[in-house]
């Protein structure tokens, strides 16, 4: 008998998986595909090429999750985070090093490149007061335990603590237009649509949206710009090792077609096959949408559940391309700077090209492509962002040959002419051509391809209209709203049945949070009343959170200490004496 | 601006008031006549005919049409065996009631739901996964309800249906007048009635085949305002008058459970193993073991006081001559503290009483409590004795009758335990 089925052998559910075995927990694993990983997959789609077709770069797990289960993924970290080439032959390269990437700016504009470092440091100040809330379970709105409260306000002090003029620029970014947020710090297009890129990878809107501005802090706070040695897969295989450790059963090709109920309550799943596995936890760690509206028995599955399902919004509007490429073709922008300097030979390619390249690099591109996407067809000038993880990890091609992976930004899910299986094709031959315009010779160094439409992302990957992150990010659809109201702390409204994965807090990224904070609230469903220990424990790590139980323990102890030193009748003594008092100062009013 | 049902061209000649009600966005008469009375005297004592079209009708079918409806009504619908309607009210998740109205059983997996409010959305969220089909017959149906004693007698001039064995709250599928129609004896009038259910196109060949064969049994067209007066005497409550629908309420104060408006009786609990869930099941399962805060109860106010009350201003003893719908708040024995409130009453000609429902708190429901009510008198007020009064306030063995037997039908434990029949809606 298992304690808990987690379904899904992605990076959250292997996450969750591990944590709950890592606890004593009896943790099954079931697995609709034939290999783990979800969306983080390396597969050798040519012989020799390997290639992470889904999500091919994210941040990193989170630290508290590589400690406890002793996960070891050697990340690649991209220096610069961003190439911009633009048509004209210019390009910006966002460096690690701010000083660098000042001397970049300055090239464009020396006031940008002034204003530059004080921009990263506001928002390396509010990532740092929310981060806190990435290893939160979101509160129930109805019924916040004191527990949350405290540390909902933990994320509360240190917000007010960024200062009068920061809070109010970051409660300003909730609704605001990304463009007209970094149109107050910036005045260079290519500077700003740079950083505009990385903050709506994925999502549907352009940077005139409004609400588009918190997209900024949520990409700082689930991080970007790290691709694993190895291709993506390796995270989930070093959690499925961390699975193994723990005595977690992983089972593949293992389809869940129904959750069994029993008293209102989950029982166990059914299996394709007609296998009944019970278990009175159940973690569906992939599509939230299709674990509520597929797998919940219609009969039991409250109303507004299916509602709120169905109104989670995961257009997508990703489309990713990935290329074998026989050499590197030369980007025009980088003439003469192709290779490292003095090093003009295979292998030593420009440290410009080891991270992402942000074709498209103007705020009016982002936004057109924007409005293609919104109007059923693909741009002809989209927003291409792609990634050559062979500059940085040689391994994942042959000798001298290359991958590059593709991430094409303005494709939507549904075509207003045509559908993507008669277009495919056709859509990528328009993305290639036009990259042709900053890599020429792009085309003909292509060995292979493969195009994975929003529409391909649905079927392979389980992604709801080929979203990548499972549904979009917006303030209506994050933390407690994540995936949808009345699911909190990675419940569910039908008792045993708990979510995590993308739908659900904090959503984009490859962290892994949701997993671990999700099996924590697995793991406290059974214990009752221990999730304040657990939580005092905590908030105990944090300067404000201790500091706040000490001072909350010294009043206690001296209003014990009072209660203990009161004599006996102090209390007819003490009413006597308000009485008095009173009557003293009704006594002075009429005087 | 409303629009004609399908008998307007037959009523309207007769609306020699020229006054019409909206009725969910259709054209409905409030009186046929300058004065209403004589639509009251035709329901109580022959028969009033009454265009029940607005109503909102959704017909269910498919293989899952049953358990679909168990799921989303409060009753357990597929207890109901064919021929049978049944008066059931539907919640949401928090058990506060969104609408009631009643189900017919057609067919085999097939369903008719009355409502006062449309219900299509609803009951299509509530649809997924299972195989039925939602049909909003709305428009497509025509209704006309015949109420009155004298309506069974009227009916079976123009129909061979089997109507001395039609027990309370059944339907059966017949021909009225040559025309394709459900007779079902239910109603919203709490006497002998009859309610027929037809295509849109057969619906001015119906009305004239019910006025022509009930042409010796004084049959009449009746409008809503004489309709207030004698649901008000059946104790039947109107939605958003006496409660108000869950999805109307702003705030959760406003909603009301089955429980505290009277319709506690149509909840379902006890179901078979496996299929217990239905929507609002968890909360009005604790509400029926701790209790509910309010309850829906008759009043009848105390004439002497009211008379004396008049008296004191030196006016004769008056009356309202329609129904009143309008919340008037009710106190405490002592008239100390507000306890409730009344949401519609009436004078009642056939009772010489005057009636009220009220919304009380609950230790203040139990029959005879002798609570106070108040009323403007001159525009002073006065607190009069309002006697918790067992509902409903009318109730004539006709009402439940067959010819067969001349007895009242046996309580059979399914549609017509304790039916409330509620159709007709203002």
């Amino acid at each position: 008998m298992h304690d808990v089925i987690v379904m899904g052998a992605g990076h959250d559910g292997l996450a969750a998986a591990a944590t709950l075995g890592r606890a004593g927990k009896r943790v099954l694993v079931l697995e609709r595909k034939n290999r783990i990983g979800g969306r983080l997959v390396t597969e050798e789609v040519f012989p020799g090429f390997k290639v992470s077709p889904c999500v091919n770069t994210g941040g990193r797990l989170r630290p508290q999750l590589i400690k406890d289960l002793c996960l070891s993924v050697d990340y690649i970290p991209h220096d610069p985070l961003v190439l911009a080439p633009l048509a004209d032959g210019k390009h910006l390269s966002l460096w690690r090093a701010t000083r660098r990437t000042m001397d970049e700016i300055a090239r464009f504009s020396p006031r940008d490149a002034n204003t530059y470092p004080r921009f990263l440091m506001f928002l390396r100040r509010v990532v740092n007061a929310l981060e806190h809330a990435l290893d939160l379970a979101p509160p129930s709105v109805e019924a916040p335990q004191t527990t949350e409260l405290v540390s909902m306000a933990r994320v509360g002090v240190n917000l007010r603590l960024l200062g009068d003029e920061n809070l109010v620029r970051f409660m300003r970014m909730g609704t605001m237009p990304l463009a007209d947020f970094l149109d107050e710090w910036f005045e260079t297009d290519v500077l700003k649509a740079a950083i505009a890129g990385l903050a709506l990878q994925g999502t549907v809107h352009g940077p005139r949206a409004p609400g588009t501005a918190s997209l900024l802090i949520l990409a700082n706070l689930v991080g970007y710009g790290d691709t694993p040695r190895g291709g993506m897969g390796a995270v989930p295989a070093a959690l499925l090792a961390a699975c193994r450790a723990q005595g977690v059963e992983v089972r593949t090709g293992a389809e869940v077609t129904c959750l069994l109920f029993s008293n209102g309550a989950v029982s166990g799943v059914r299996l394709a096959n007609g296998e009944e596995i019970p278990a009175a936890r159940v973690l569906a760690a992939g599509d939230p949408r299709e674990a509520c509206l597929k797998l919940v028995p219609p009969e039991v599955l409250p109303p507004t559940v299916t509602l709120n399902a169905r109104n989670f919004r995961t257009r997508g509007r990703v489309a990713r391309i990935n290329l074998a490429l026989k050499s590197l073709p030369e980007f025009a922008c980088l003439r003469g700077e192709h290779f490292q300097k003095g090093k003009h030979r295979e292998g030593h390619f420009s440290e410009r090209l080891r991270g992402r390249i942000h074709f498209g690099g103007s705020m009016d591109a982002l936004e057109r492509a924007a409005d293609d996407a919104k109007y059923g067809r693909w741009s002809k000038e989209p927003v291409v962002e792609m990634t050559i993880p062979t500059v940085m990890d040689p391994g994942r091609a042959p000798n001298g040959q290359h991958v590059a992976e593709l991430l094409v930004q303005s494709a939507p899910y549904g075509l207003r002419e045509g559908d993507w299986n008669s277009r495919r094709e056709e859509f990528a031959d328009d993305v290639l051509g036009w990259l042709e315009t900053f890599v020429p010779g792009l085309r003909d160094a292509v060995l292979h391809r493969q195009v994975l439409t929003p529409l391909d992302l649905e079927q392979k990957y389980g992604l709801s209209q080929g979203h990548l992150q499972h549904g979009d990010h917006g303030l209506e659809q994050l933390f407690f709203l994540r995936p949808m109201p009345g699911t909190y702390r990675y419940a569910t409204p039908l008792p045993g049945l708990y979510l995590c994965g993308a739908g659900t807090h904090p959503g984009a990224g490859v962290t892994a949070a949701s997993g671990a904070n999700a099996a924590r609230e697995v793991l406290l469903s059974y214990q009752g009343t221990s999730r304040t220990r657990e939580s005092v424990k905590a908030a105990a790590k944090s300067p404000v959170g201790a500091g706040l139980m000490l001072f909350g323990a010294g009043l206690a102890v001296g209003a014990a200490y009072k209660a203990l030193t009161r004599k006996p009748n102090d209390v007819t003594s003490a009413a006597v004496e308000r009485r008095r008092s009173d009557d003293t100062t009704q006594e002075d009013l009429q005087v | 601006m409303g629009v004609p049902t399908p008998f307007h061209n037959k009523t309207a000649p007769l609306v020699k008031s020229m006054r019409w009600k909206e009725w969910s966005g259709y054209f409905a008469p409030e009186k046929y006549d300058t004065v209403h009375d004589n639509e009251y005297v035709l329901y109580r004592q022959t028969a009033g005919l009454l265009d029940i079209s607005p109503l909102f009708k959704y017909d269910v079918r498919g293989k899952d049409a049953a358990h679909f409806l168990d799921r989303v009504m409060a009753r357990e619908v597929s207890r109901l065996k064919q021929g049978q309607v049944a008066y059931s009210t539907w919640c949401d998740e928090r058990g506060k009631c969104i609408d009631d109205g009643t189900v017919s059983v057609l067919g085999e997996n097939w369903y008719r739901v009355t409502s006062a409010n449309p219900s299509l959305r609803w009951f299509k969220i509530n649809a997924h996964g299972f195989d039925v089909q939602l049909e909003d017959t709305s428009q497509r149906i025509a209704a006309l309800a015949l109420q009155g004693p004298t309506s069974r007698k009227i009916l079976q001039q123009v129909s061979s249906a089997p109507l001395d064995t039609l027990k309370f709250f059944h339907c059966v599928s017949d021909r009225v007048g040559g025309v394709p129609a459900v007779i079902s004896r239910t109603g919203y009038t709490g006497d002998l009635g009859y309610e027929v259910w037809v295509e849109a196109k057969d619906a001015e060949r119906l009305w004239d085949a019910i006025m022509e064969g009930g042409k010796h049994y004084g049959v009449g067209p009746a409008g809503l305002l004489a309709l207030d007066m004698v649901r008000n005497e059946a104790g039947f409550i109107l939605i958003d008058v006496d409660y108000k629908s869950a999805k109307h309420a702003f705030t959760d104060e406003q909603k009301s459970s089955p429980y505290e408006i009277g319709l506690g009786w149509t909840v379902h609990l006890d179901r078979p193993a496996g299929r217990e869930y239905f929507v609002g099941r968890e909360a009005l399962e604790r509400e029926k073991t701790l209790g509910s805060a309010w309850t829906l109860v008759g009043l009848e106010i105390d004439w002497d006081e009211l008379e004396a009350a008049y008296d004191a201003q030196d006016l004769p003893p008056h009356v309202p001559t329609t129904a009143w719908r309008s919340a008037i708040p009710i106190f405490d024995p002592r008239g100390d503290r507000q306890v409730g409130y009344a949401t519609s009453g009436t004078w009642s000609p056939i009772l010489k009483k005057n009636i009220a429902l009220a919304t009380v708190e609950t230790p203040y429901a139990a029959l005879g409590t002798p609570l106070k009510m108040e009323h403007m008198i001159e525009f002073k007020q006065a607190l009069l004795t309002a006697r918790v009064t067992k509902k409903p306030f009318f109730d004539p063995p006709r009402k439940k009758s067959t010819i067969g037997t001349g007895k009242t039908a046996q309580r059979n434990g399914g549609s017509s335990t304790t039916a409330t029949p509620q159709t007709a809606r203002t």
